[in-house]
């Protein structure tokens, strides 16, 4: 199926087609300029060519990686069932962190392990959140609260 | 005019206060994000208020469509009153959200919904603080139960611009959205300190306990077998069966029929005679698939729609006899729309939307939806989907407005093309298991393996094809409930309303066009024209082209005709041909009314691109099934 010509935003992570740039009417480099404008967060990058996508998708690493933390820190994967623990450090992009963070799931929050299988359950305050094993794995609580 | 704003996390009850202060209903589950639309309605206290229900939003700063939907709606409304709507349960990121719509300037006021459920988690709100540190009225309200409406009313003159003392970091425009985000949160901790209070109660309620077995990987396995067993039961045995039998036998062909026939008869008098048939209707009450108990029965001569005309007619006898056949013959809208419509569609999507709504409302679909999380992620989807597939179940068109509520384009895409593919609509699935009792229980463990294994497979495949990103799975799960009759009553008959005003026109339209092809005699062209796929690839009876040709205007039409030849008196189809049909008509485009919807959601280049796709599909496979079959001397 052919998809119309759809864009991420590096920055906010926004996705829109490409002909809902926000870049000004009449503006003069109209031919010539290739940047794209985000309409949500109004930044300005370059389209990548789909042969170079190509090939970054087949020689990319699917897994995402979480750069190296220092300290005693444990993933809350490690917790078991009903353990309580303060959460020390979130791993995860921009857009992620955030929408961790409307749930109240920012570092410094109480959190309480529910259960592993079939997802990861943890109870943040009185709301019961539901996570894939991925972005559970990134997120530590520190030792001294477990 | 003056508008009212209602705001607010989703599932917090914002479409039940709405329908409290307006008396119009929108549908309400207990699953959060099902209101997709604005929707404006005039109040019922003040006839120059207007009340706008909104989608509920976690982050209003976020580029999400729904949020910018709220964003939008604040911007645009002049003299304006918001009400944000708070889980009382979940005061800290209610404040979250009270802050970051504070920024709009508008006066507000705070509901905090469903107090009872507060109270019985032992927890309490000093609202009269809460309310001094805020700078706005705070209302305790129970919105299902219509407590704490007429204070949330007397308060609304009373609503005023948030005045607090917040950090000053907050005060600046251009911090980052995750850092102000964060310093929100600590300043609500702040305050959540001197207003609210928790003593946990000493044993989980049988509620919470139920919600925790449900996502449970054996106890809620099993749970989700019952759940099935009993969608089977209701809607696949008794819906399908009792009331259908009740509705198609007992009421139309022994009452309206006959009633409808002589009216015409009357009103249009051409020298004719109906023949008359002798029809038994057998109440009873299913058990198994193939056990029942049958509680009585009643016999009925009728007259049938089929007659002998030898006389010649005059010009205008000949009129009438068009208009006579139009309503009540063979193809008539009456004798066959309608009765198509109202007697085998509308029991078996009347029972399936009132266990849809029923799961909806006990909060089980969410669970259901980390149950199946890692099957949907295989298809690039997440659990997220599992709404729109369920839903998919009852109704497809309603299922491709619900794919809105996933986050990505590409998760929307893939949702759509298997919903058209595979998910079988109620009305279908109930005709498709009517004929599947005709054969052995190995034909339907057949045709089950297959559905999924093309499901599968095409989500697969969709998921490498279409590009885009799949979003994370975060969901919230609601507490379990129990379910308000009059909700779920109100629910089923407003979903009941939007579908048969869809179905009945589409009903009319297929039969009418059916009667014009066979008095012009274009059906047998027809009928012709299709014989290599109908004959010989798919080996079925000619006649059936008709099937597939009602079938492009909803395929559940399409397989009740398929129903009616392989069941009458003298079946036109052998079981192996049952078998083909039943395959085909699965991978049809599910119905006009879902292409466009298609069209109106995705572009017309995706609806034209999936409905080609699942008609190639459908003759491909059913003529495959057949050959594999005879091959195999089934």
């Amino acid at each position: 199926m052919n998809t119309p010509d759809y864009k991420l935003c590096p920055l906010c992570g926004f996705e829109f087609e490409k002909d809902d740039t926000a870049c000004a009417h009449g503006c003069p480099f109209n031919e010539v300029c290739h940047l794209i404008r985000c309409p949500s967060c109004h930044y300005e990058f370059h389209d990548q060519p789909q042969t170079l996508s190509w090939f970054q998708k087949f020689f990319k690493k699917n897994k995402e990686t979480c750069p190296p933390i220092k300290g005693n820190y444990q993933s809350i994967l490690q917790m078991k069932d009903g353990e309580e623990g303060t959460v020390a450090v979130i791993c995860a992009h921009g857009s992620r962190k955030n929408s961790l963070a409307v749930f109240s799931l920012v570092p410094g929050s109480k959190i309480r392990m529910l259960q592993h299988t079939p997802a990861v359950l943890i109870q943040i305050g009185e709301t019961q959140l539901a996570l894939d094993t991925e972005i559970a794995k990134n997120i530590f609580i520190s030792p001294a609260s477990s | 005019m003056k508008t009212i704003i209602l705001a607010g996390n989703p599932n917090v009850g914002k479409s039940v206060l709405f329908k409290n202060l307006t008396g119009h209903y929108v549908t309400v589950s207990n699953y959060p994000g099902t209101t997709v639309e604005l929707t404006r309605a005039q109040s019922n206290f003040d006839p120059d208020i207007q009340v706008v229900d909104s989608p509920g939003i976690n982050d209003l700063s976020s580029s999400a469509e729904d949020s910018r939907v709220t964003q939008n709606l604040l911007k645009e409304e002049k003299e304006t009153v918001l009400i944000q709507v708070a889980d009382a349960k979940n005061l800290r990121r209610s404040l979250l959200l009270t802050f970051q719509l504070a920024e709009s300037g508008l006066p507000m006021i705070l509901a905090l919904n469903m107090s009872d459920e507060l109270k019985q988690r032992g927890g309490t709100i000093d609202v009269q603080k809460l309310s001094d540190l805020l700078g706005i009225p705070v209302i305790p309200t129970v919105a299902i139960r219509n407590e704490g409406i007429t204070e949330l009313i007397q308060s609304i003159p009373h609503a005023s611009l948030p005045s607090w003392d917040a950090p000053d970091d907050l005060r600046k425009k251009n911090a980052d959205l995750y850092q102000k985000n964060c310093e929100r949160l600590d300043w609500i901790s702040s305050i959540l300190e001197k207003t609210c209070f928790y003593i946990a109660p000493p044993k989980p309620s049988i509620g919470v306990r139920l919600g925790f077995w449900a996502i449970h990987p054996v106890k809620g396995l099993l749970i989700l077998l019952f759940i099935l067993w009993m969608m089977f039961w209701f809607v696949g045995l008794f819906g399908a069966g009792t009331l259908v039998d009740f509705f198609e036998t007992a009421l139309f062909k022994q009452k309206l029929n006959p009633f409808f026939i002589s009216l015409a008869d009357r009103c249009l008098p051409f020298p004719h005679e109906h023949s008359e048939e002798l029809s038994v209707y057998h109440l009873t009450i299913p058990i198994t698939p193939v056990h029942s108990k049958e509680l009585g029965q009643i016999k009925r001569t009728v007259l049938s729609t089929e007659y002998k005309c030898n006389a010649p007619l005059t010009p205008s006898q000949r009129t009438f006899l068009f208009i006579h056949d139009l309503l009540v013959g063979p193809y008539g809208l009456l004798t066959m729309g309608l009765s198509y419509a109202l007697a085998i569609v509308f029991p078996i999507v009347l029972t399936f939307f009132l266990l849809f709504g029923f799961l909806e409302d006990t909060g089980y679909l969410p669970r259901l939806a980390i149950m199946l999380n890692r099957l949907f992620r295989s298809m690039g989807l997440n659990g997220k989907a599992v709404l729109p597939m369920i839903m998919g179940l009852g109704c497809d068109t309603m299922a491709t407005l619900t794919t809105r509520i996933l986050e990505t384009r590409r998760e929307r895409i893939i949702t759509t093309f298997i919903l058209a593919l595979v998910v079988p609509c109620s009305a279908q699935l109930g005709v498709i298991m009517a004929m599947l009792s005709r054969l052995s229980i190995w034909a339907a463990m057949i045709w089950i393996g297959l559905i999924m294994g093309v499901m599968l497979l095409a989500g697969r495949l969709s998921a490498m094809l279409i590009r885009g990103k799949s979003s994370d799975f975060i969901l919230e799960i609601p507490a379990i409930r129990r379910p308000q009759v009059v909700n779920l009553l109100s629910k089923t008959f407003s979903r009941l309303e939007w579908y048969l005003k869809e179905v009945i026109p589409l009903f009319f339209l297929g039969t009418a066009m059916l009667f014009l092809f066979d008095w012009f005699h274009i059906l047998e062209k027809i009928a012709n024209l299709m014989h290599p796929i109908v004959t010989n690839w798919l080996g079925l009876p000619k006649q059936m082209a008709n099937a597939f040709l009602i079938g492009f205007l909803r395929r559940d039409f399409g397989a009740v005709y398929l129903l009616k030849a392989a069941t009458g008196r003298e079946p036109l189809l052998d079981p192996h041909q049952i078998f083909v049909s039943i395959v085909t008509i699965t991978f049809f485009l599910p119905c006009i009314a879902t292409f466009f919807m298609i069209a109106k959601e995705h572009g017309k280049k995706i609806a034209v691109s999936i409905g080609m796709f699942t008609l190639v599909f459908a003759f491909l496979s059913g003529g495959l099934i057949n050959h594999i079959g005879k091959w195999l001397g089934l």
